[in-house]
């Protein structure tokens, strides 16, 4: 058939004829004007569509009559009209297809085939997915990222530099202190919440959308999902909520946005909470990882415990919380190699959106930071906390870490990260401060977002169940470790 | 009717007919038409674990057991 033939008038694409009398009735019924021709409406409203549906009701006086024709048509038909079109829809694609289309095997194919093979088969596929985290995660975002990237921007750049420069400049200029203090020195706008979002966040997330971006455009993110999806099901999800908790080791406010793709209320409930608990973003994930790279045990006893915890929090969440059962099915793309161009935009915009959410955060924060120490309610707080630090085994100092760790998850582990080098923590410190400020409350971004997107009622339960949780949490690490008589 | 199968009995490798969609969810139905799972098209089952994994014309799909469970097929 040519293509000419395809597109005369005479050629459309008719259905049966109950259907094309139903459209037509449906048609002349229809007063408002639409975006849309008045046949796909039509056509859409016979296949039950909620919001056309909706959107019909409430501009049509006629409404009723076209229900009654709808339900008359319905009668006509043993199945579903949604089913009835889609099938003759589909036989005409088919005819189509058939004239115009040649299918033959191809041979080159045999290594794209190898590989989609191997990567949706356990045996072979978990231990890909093992390698792709250790290199994607721990090398390229923890080593290079967190680690090589940081210290150049950090240790060189700003230590040496800016830091220096900013301050002196502050001081030769401005002789209000205080105003000082607000702009400059330990914990100014420039000198801590720039340097934090430009020296050490920015490095770490950069890594990580890159990463992300890579893994997403090769086709790899639809077989993970079908590789946990067991897994996910004892915690109230399917293997689809893997796209937003993996963007979570990312930045849990932008995952946090993402799990409103999950299907039902009750899985974006416990992504939710998981994403709030036990899912560390990029920044955290770094310096942790940064902090405790030199103790490969203590880096396991991290993860595994809070591994422990996302499953264990998500098979009770699935237990307590009504609603229907997940199901999962999706799409298996074939495998491809990513295009750079699209991976560069997709990184660079996501960045954009990051720096642009961030560094108002960072610089608020800072105020804030400074308004507190200013007025002594900040010393009030540090020091109501420092019991809390004490139980845990924790010096008092890192109350403060705790404290700022609010305003931004990543801002209380960078300020660990100082206290580690400063040598004022040991390993078991360590590990007990990173864990209890892994699984603490979202940051503000984060929480704000699930405000936004979950409502008040939620959000204030999600936060009522984190905070304690958190440091009963670290309380037991401290003490099994203390039991076992760990010395670091 | 005689001969008729859900995917899940099927055996890995093995080839049949989509017979219909068996299920009480309309959402489930509409998702999987959309994928291209309609009465009539040719299945084959790739893998069974952890979830199902057919290839109905040049499209793959992983399910999980409800679905599967929900795709009747006759085998020729």
């Amino acid at each position: 058939m040519l293509k000419s033939e395809l597109l005369e008038s005479h050629n459309v694409f008719k259905y049966d004829e109950k259907i094309e009398k139903a459209v037509k009735e449906i048609e002349k019924l229809l007063k408002s004007s639409y975006n849309i021709s008045k046949r796909s409406i039509a056509l859409l409203l016979l296949q039950e569509d909620e919001e056309i549906t909706a959107l019909v009701k409430s501009r049509e006086t006629s409404f009723p009559e076209i229900s009654d024709i709808i339900k008359k048509t319905k009668m006509l038909f043993s199945e579903p009209l949604y089913y009835v079109i889609t099938m003759q829809r589909q036989k005409k694609v088919d005819e189509i297809v058939s004239q115009v289309v040649r299918t033959r095997n191809n041979s080159k194919k045999l290594i794209s085939n190898w590989l989609d093979k191997i990567t949706v088969q356990p045996v072979t596929g978990i231990p890909i997915l093992l390698m792709v985290l250790y290199f994607g995660l721990y090398k390229f975002v923890g080593e290079f990222g967190a680690g090589t990237l940081v210290d150049f921007i950090e240790g060189s750049i700003f230590e040496n530099y800016i830091s220096p420069w900013v301050n002196s400049a502050v001081k030769t200029y401005i002789p209000n202190e205080a105003i000082q203090e607000l702009l400059a020195m330990d914990y100014g706008i420039i000198t801590l919440g720039l340097r934090y979002a430009v020296a050490i966040i920015l490095p770490i997330v950069g890594t990580f959308f890159l990463m992300f971006s890579i893994i997403e455009d090769s086709g790899y993110l639809p077989r993970l999902a079908l590789l946990v999806d067991r897994v996910f099901k004892s915690i109230g999800l399917n293997g689809r909520a893997v796209i937003p908790m993996t963007l979570g080791f990312g930045c849990d406010t932008m995952a946090t946005l993402v799990s409103r793709t999950l299907e039902t209320p009750r899985e974006r409930v416990i992504a939710t909470l998981l994403l709030a608990l036990a899912i560390p973003c990029s920044a955290q994930l770094g310096v942790i990882l940064g902090m405790l790279s030199g103790m490969p045990a203590a880096l396991a006893i991290w993860a595994s415990f809070v591994a422990l915890v996302f499953i264990f929090v998500g098979y009770l969440a699935a237990q307590v919380l009504p609603g229907e059962k997940p199901v999962f099915y999706m799409e298996i793309p074939p495998l491809r190699l990513p295009r750079i161009g699209n991976i560069i935009e997709k990184t660079v915009s996501r960045m954009q959106w990051y720096f642009l959410e961030i560094v108002p955060i960072f610089i608020l924060a800072s105020v804030l930071i400074w308004i507190g120490r200013m007025t002594g309610i900040f010393d009030a707080i540090i020091r109501l906390a420092e019991p809390v630090m004490m139980a845990l085994g924790l010096p008092p100092e890192t109350a403060e870490a705790f404290l700022f760790g609010f305003f931004r998850r990543d801002y209380g582990a960078a300020g660990l990260y100082d206290l580690k080098k400063t040598g004022v923590l040991n390993g078991v410190q360590m590990t007990v401060a990173s864990v209890t400020l892994t699984l603490f409350v979202p940051c503000i971004a984060q929480f704000s977002v699930m405000l936004k997107e979950r409502g008040v009622k939620t959000t204030l339960a999600i936060v009522a169940f984190v905070f304690p949780f958190a440091f009963l949490a670290g309380y037991m690490v401290n003490l099994i470790l203390k039991t076992a008589g760990v010395v670091w | 009717m005689n001969g008729e199968k859900n995917l899940t009995q099927l055996k890995i490798g093995e080839e049949a007919s989509i017979a219909r969609i068996d299920t009480t969810d309309g959402k489930i139905l509409k998702k999987l038409m959309a994928l291209g799972v309609l009465p009539g098209m040719r299945v084959s089952l790739l893998q069974k674990f952890p979830s199902y994994v057919i290839k109905v014309g040049n499209t793959r799909i992983a399910a999980d057991e409800t679905i599967a469970r929900s795709i009747i097929v006759i085998k020729k």
